[in-house]
């Protein structure tokens, strides 16, 4: 077998096992009489080698998470836009205890102003309805995190009768 | 890391996001050394991870069990961290090409020093990564995943003479390198 098919092999496939026994065998004789084959052999010992840098399992930061989670909800509002709404809401609103309560006070007090107006119209009552629904989700978003006030059995806490 | 069973994936698939959580924690870390072995950087690596958990997300529901999740893992990640470093290498060459022109006009000393100083550094930190990334991904394969020829073209999308010229030069480029650096 000639040197340079010997180096190629010695590089590849003797080095990572891929030969079969006949195969090595010979590449082993060449290097038995050839001086110059053993010495690239020896270097490639010595110098192709990869570290495996402490070879343990790194870990990603906390913040990778964070980041996948965010990008997996922002891409799917048509899981129901209902939970993607409420998701980004809690996430808004969840440092910030008064603001939300804030928020589900002055919803309720539109609705009792709204009430109180003069007149029936149907246009007025939808709105109020409307309006009570979005106090009695916000304030249920206040309460904890729990989903829905419906959602869990009716617990019956709604957290704004705490602060009505 | 250990395979991660079908049912798990499943209960992922349909929306559990406890199970995604499971999977992530537990193969998070391997992608994220794998994916640092591969690009040199831990930011790379981090945008890979990054990269690999959105991807798994949006193909659990179609996920086939041919192929294990292993496998599937092990190539979506070498192949996003194979595409971050060209895509940096590319915008790096770039901006160096950017800087010399730069300076022709300016104090052309002052800047050089500072490329060879960055040179050096990246001799300090190894001569794997001085490697192109695609001999570099076929060498922590072999030599740190131990897979076989076999498998790193599987894992690669290429054929076994590719993987065998891409280790050949690999070696060749280290050796080269190291009889340089024992002078
Ligand atoms: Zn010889």
């Amino acid at each position: 077998m000639k040197c340079n098919k010997v180096r190629e092999r010695l590089l590849t496939d003797y080095r990572d096992g891929e030969l079969d026994r006949r195969e090595c065998e010979k590449i082993d004789s060449h290097l038995r009489d050839c001086g110059a084959c053993k010495k690239f052999q020896e270097e490639i010992l010595k110098f192709a080698v990869v570290s495996p840098e402490g070879s343990g399992e790194l870990r990603p930061g906390p913040e990778v998470w964070d980041r996948i989670r965010s990008a997996i909800f922002e891409e799917e509002p048509e899981a129901g836009w209902l939970t993607g709404v409420s998701e980004r809401l809690r996430f808004l609103l969840k440092p910030a205890p008064l603001i939300r309560m804030a928020f589900a006070v002055a919803l309720i007090l539109v609705t009792v102003v709204m009430a109180r107006v003069p007149g029936d119209m149907p246009e007025q009552r939808a709105m109020s309805d409307y309006l009570t629904e979005q106090a009695v989700f916000f304030s249920a978003l206040g309460s904890g995190d729990s989903e829905f006030p419906d959602d869990d059995g009716g617990s019956g806490d709604l957290g704004f009768l705490d602060f009505v | 890391m250990r395979e991660i069973e079908k049912d798990l994936i499943e209960k992922a698939a349909r929306g559990d996001g406890a199970a995604f959580r499971e999977i992530y924690d537990r193969t998070s870390g391997y992608v994220y050394t794998l994916a640092y072995r591969v690009t040199g950087m831990k930011h790379d690596a981090e945008e890979v991870t990054q990269d690999v958990f959105v991807r798994l997300y949006r193909s659990l529901g179609s996920f086939k069990f041919e192929a294990s999740f292993k496998t599937w893992l092990y190539r979506v990640t070498v192949n996003s961290a194979l595409n971050h470093s060209k895509k940096w290498k590319g915008i790096r060459m770039k901006e160096r090409g950017e800087i010399r022109e730069d300076i022709e006009a300016t104090d052309a000393s002052e800047v050089s020093k500072s490329l060879e100083k960055e040179d050096a550094g990246r001799e300090a930190k190894g001569f794997l990564e001085r490697l192109n990334p695609d001999q570099r991904a076929c060498l922590v394969l072999r030599e740190i995943e131990g897979m076989n020829y076999a498998g790193i073209a599987e894992t690669l999308g290429i054929n076994l003479n590719t993987v065998r010229s891409r280790l050949k030069r690999a070696r060749e480029s280290l050796v080269r390198m190291g009889r340089r650096g024992g002078e």
